[in-house]
């Protein structure tokens, strides 16, 4: 593709003018006219994008737009595979136009909001353009600032296809992002693991009251154990027979007391009613006999009730204190249940709250989509560098031989990835050269790069002035390369030894 | 004949547990319980049904003695009342050995018994659960007795582990009202016959909606029912909707007046939902300091106008990284993913 000519109508700080261009190389002076005019080109070709939504502050639209009522837009003169074309746009929101009308046929396309860039480049992108046909110099004034420079556009391009990308940053980025998350989450455990630990010192509180009560009720066991055991058991037996005993010889004490007052009866009826003395003193005996029997009936009877009365109450302690171990032991049962119902119930609660902070939280839906984009960024710029690494090295290669007649032999990466130059004197590591040798192979890979990334189509080409410091015989041949190569190249320089040594070149001076 | 339906009281609960209201939540539930009894007690009912899960797991005496005592304080209401899967009668459960009030009838047995209300002329159907899951349908051929009065039959369950509920079935028995318990959310099975009163307090943050029990009432030998709200809060899903002019704090004051609106005892579910401005930073966890809410869920994207960029940048990984989600039928992890790995590649190249 060959630009002929641009109409500039308003765009930033350029109003109405024309330029012609020639093909080869052509060389640009004002510096700020640079940047205005690839984006003018671009935009010409591709329209303003708004990808980012209405919320972007910064986009070309506003930076360019001129004066309310100006007409906004320009005409592009353009020769492509042996055609002519005319591409016409106006970028005025109420008048947007979009013209492409090719000459040899007179053919005209209206083609609106669209962008012709899918017509004229076929798949090659906004992006791929901007980095095929606009090469800027690197910042690094010093050669380590300059070598690292060249190392992260290496990188870049390598791994993405596109040197504006910062994979370092975006990855640290979205680790930054992953950590907030992490840190969210581990808040969220540790609450957890009080609310754990609050249940746990529960249920620990409740085991150690329900092995206190355990022993009591094993105590109170082994108490009634030792009421129910064989010699308890034998002990209330005798004491029940000691009772029955007691209770019949007070019976038998009693009977021995009637059978005397009825004899001593018999007797002092029969003194008074018999006649002979024999006769009166024997009933005599009798009532002292029967007098006799009652006072000791009387006194062991005596003996016996208080026995009577010892025994019982003995019998009595006993039955209370059975009844009082079968209370303590209901009421212990009941206490046990209760706890052991309140510990089990915890205990379920637990294993509930457990099973449910074990489901995933909306914190690991993001860490999830973290590590997948990390991942996925991973495997994508793995592919890209595998299939653009090696092509870029060897393509850059050959154009630094060609460039330095073969003293400059391959550029390559080493084990540890860096950037490795290959000479006539052998290998080194890329920092080590001259700064102007790491311009050469500056200069060697964007030309590569760009003629790999525009693939089959020919870019005119936007160029820095990536020479300063650099040798006249170094400069030359790179101006010589670029002059044999089949594209339009623009210049952009205000170095008066550029200009003074195109002058052994055909070039045009805009 | 006035009746109150209530089931999955769920006492003893402790919902939200580790969020700063848990607490409070756990007594509402018991404070919810003993504002029906002092309504029946204040406007006494004829029948007081409780379809199972009156306490959220195995009662403790002191718990039955306490809903006991409320039991007995509206003698004027015969109260019916089941174990359900969540408080089952395990072999040393307080339920077996338990003296309830003369009010109250507590069926007792894995089988489904009659009781018949003498005064009312009212057949009350019912059963326990004795274990915490029963996988036959246990009412499948219940049917109401031949008898003049009205057949009512407390049943608990409906899903596959929970006495499976057959609708059909159940409306072809021919009882004249079903009292149903186990769904947390209140559900017409069938209108003014089979209903499920669901729990009078929302117990987990996904049991949206209002929540109260049934109060039915028999007319001219048709039961009417209507449902009474009854719970002191709700849990609500409250969508937040975030454009590219919204900001942290616009988004904030959003909040704090629809907080406000809705009510601030009520437990929210925040969901951000929307295309943000791409640089804007959002930090959703800040949102929950402003009322009772559970989790924030940020579903919002940025504004990219992701077709223009996959033509933008088509050729660099950008444009491989948008191709390779954009031809994807994306869950929501690689749909997070994308946007993710999108904006931290936009935003840090130069």
């Amino acid at each position: 593709m060959i630009l002929n000519r641009i109409t500039i109508n308003n765009f930033g700080a350029i109003y109405n003018r024309t330029m012609e261009f020639a093909p080869g190389l052509n060389l640009i002076c004002a510096e700020e006219e640079r940047e205005i005019l690839f984006d003018f080109i671009k935009i010409m070709f591709f329209g303003f994008s708004d990808p980012y939504g209405k919320g972007c502050e910064n986009d070309l639209y506003t930076r360019y737009q001129p004066e309310q009522g100006q007409e906004y837009g320009g005409i592009l003169w353009f020769e492509d595979h042996g055609k002519n074309y005319r591409l016409t746009r106006d970028f005025g929101k109420e008048t947007y136009v979009c013209q492409l009308f090719c000459q040899e046929n007179e053919n005209v396309l209206e083609l609106g909001s669209d962008t012709p860039a899918h017509l004229i480049f076929g798949k090659l992108s906004e992006k791929l353009y901007e980095n095929a046909a606009d090469v800027k110099a690197l910042k690094g004034t010093s050669a380590a600032d300059f070598a690292r420079e060249l190392h992260n556009y290496l990188g870049a391009l390598e791994k993405s296809w596109d040197s504006s990308m910062q994979l370092g940053r975006a990855d640290q980025m979205l680790k930054m992002w992953r950590k907030g998350y992490l840190s969210q989450k581990e808040r969220w455990q540790k609450d957890v693991q009080r609310q754990q630990d609050k249940m746990s010192a529960r249920l620990e509180e409740l085991e150690s009251q329900l092995d206190e009560l355990r022993d009591r009720k094993g105590q109170v066991a082994q108490q009634q154990t030792e009421i129910y055991s064989s010699a308890s058991r034998e002990e209330e037996t005798l004491l029940g027979e000691q009772i029955r005993t007691t209770e019949k010889k007070n019976l038998e004490m009693i009977a021995v007391a009637v059978i005397a007052a009825v004899v001593g009866i018999v007797g002092l009826v029969g003194h008074f009613q018999m006649g002979d003395e024999m006769s009166r003193v024997g009933m005599d005996v009798c009532v002292a006999a029967a007098v006799i029997a009652i006072i000791y009936s009387f006194s062991v009877r005596r003996r016996l009730r208080s026995e009577l009365a010892k025994q019982k109450k003995k019998k009595a302690r006993m039955q209370v204190h059975q009844d009082k171990l079968k209370f303590s032991q209901e009421d212990l049962d009941e206490n046990y249940n209760e706890m052991l119902t309140a510990f089990t119930n915890i205990q379920k609660d637990y294993q509930e709250y457990e099973t449910e902070t074990a489901l995933p939280r909306s914190e690991d839906l993001e860490i999830q989509a973290l590590n997948l984009a990390m991942e996925t960024i991973g495997t994508l710029s793995g592919d890209i560098y595998r299939e653009s690494g090696r092509k870029i090295r060897i393509r850059a290669s050959r154009i630094l031989r060609e460039l330095t007649d073969g003293k400059f032999i391959e550029v390559f990466r080493d084990n540890q990835q860096h950037i490795m130059l290959d000479t006539e004197q052998g290998q080194a590591e890329l920092g080590k050269f001259s700064l102007a040798d790491m311009k050469l192979v500056y200069f060697a890979i964007r030309m590569a790069a760009g003629e790999l990334l525009a693939a089959k189509t020919t870019l005119p080409v936007m160029l820095d002035d990536l020479w300063s410091g650099c040798p006249e015989e170094q400069i030359l041949s790179a101006l010589k390369w670029l002059k044999k190569q089949p594209g339009q190249i623009f210049i952009r320089t205000d170095n008066a030894k550029i200009t003074e040594l195109l002058e052994h070149i055909e070039y045009t001076k805009m | 004949m006035r009746f109150i339906h209530l089931a999955d009281v769920n006492l003893g609960a402790v919902p939200d547990r580790g969020c700063p209201w848990s607490e409070k939540r756990e007594n509402e539930i018991w404070e919810t319980f003993r504002r029906v009894i002092t309504g029946i007690r204040e406007n006494p009912v004829d029948l007081l049904f409780i379809a199972g899960d009156l306490f959220h797991r195995q009662p403790l005496l002191s718990e039955l003695k306490e809903v006991n005592e409320l039991f007995a304080s509206i003698p004027k209401t015969r109260v019916y009342l089941m174990a359900g899967d969540q408080d089952y009668m395990k072999i040393d459960s307080f339920y077996r050995t338990f003296s309830w009030a003369s009010n109250v009838v507590f069926f007792a047995k894995e089988k489904v018994a009659c009781v018949k209300d003498e005064k009312l002329d009212v057949y009350v159907y019912g059963m326990s659960y004795e274990h915490p899951v029963i996988t036959e349908d246990l009412y499948a051929g219940i049917r109401p007795e031949n008898k003049e009065g009205i057949h009512i039959l407390l049943a608990h369950g409906g899903d596959r582990q929970h006495c499976p509920l057959d609708a059909a079935k159940l409306a072809a028995a021919g009882f004249d009202y079903a009292a149903l318990g186990h769904t947390h959310a209140p559900r017409v099975l069938i209108r003014d016959r089979a209903l499920y009163s669901g729990a009078p307090e929302p117990l987990k943050p996904n049991d949206f909606g209002e929540h109260g029990y049934i109060e039915g009432r028999a007319e001219n030998g048709r039961i009417k029912t209507s449902f009474v709200p009854f719970s002191m809060r709700t849990y609500q899903q409250l969508l937040l909707n975030v454009n590219t002019e919204s900001t942290q704090l616009s988004l904030e004051d959003n909040l704090k007046e629809e907080l406000f609106k809705r009510g601030g005892l009520n437990i929210y579910r925040v969901i951000l939902q929307g295309k943000r401005k791409p640089e804007l930073l959002l930090i959703p966890e800040r949102l929950k300091a402003f009322g009772n809410i559970t989790e924030v869920l940020d579903e919002t994207v940025p504004a990219y106008d992701l077709e223009a960029l996959q033509r933008q940048y088509a050729g660099t990984l950008i444009g491989d990284y948008i191709s390779y989600f954009q031809g994807k039928n994306r869950n929501t992890v690689e749909e997070k993913a994308m946007y993710y790995g999108l904006q931290a590649l936009l935003e840090t190249s130069v």
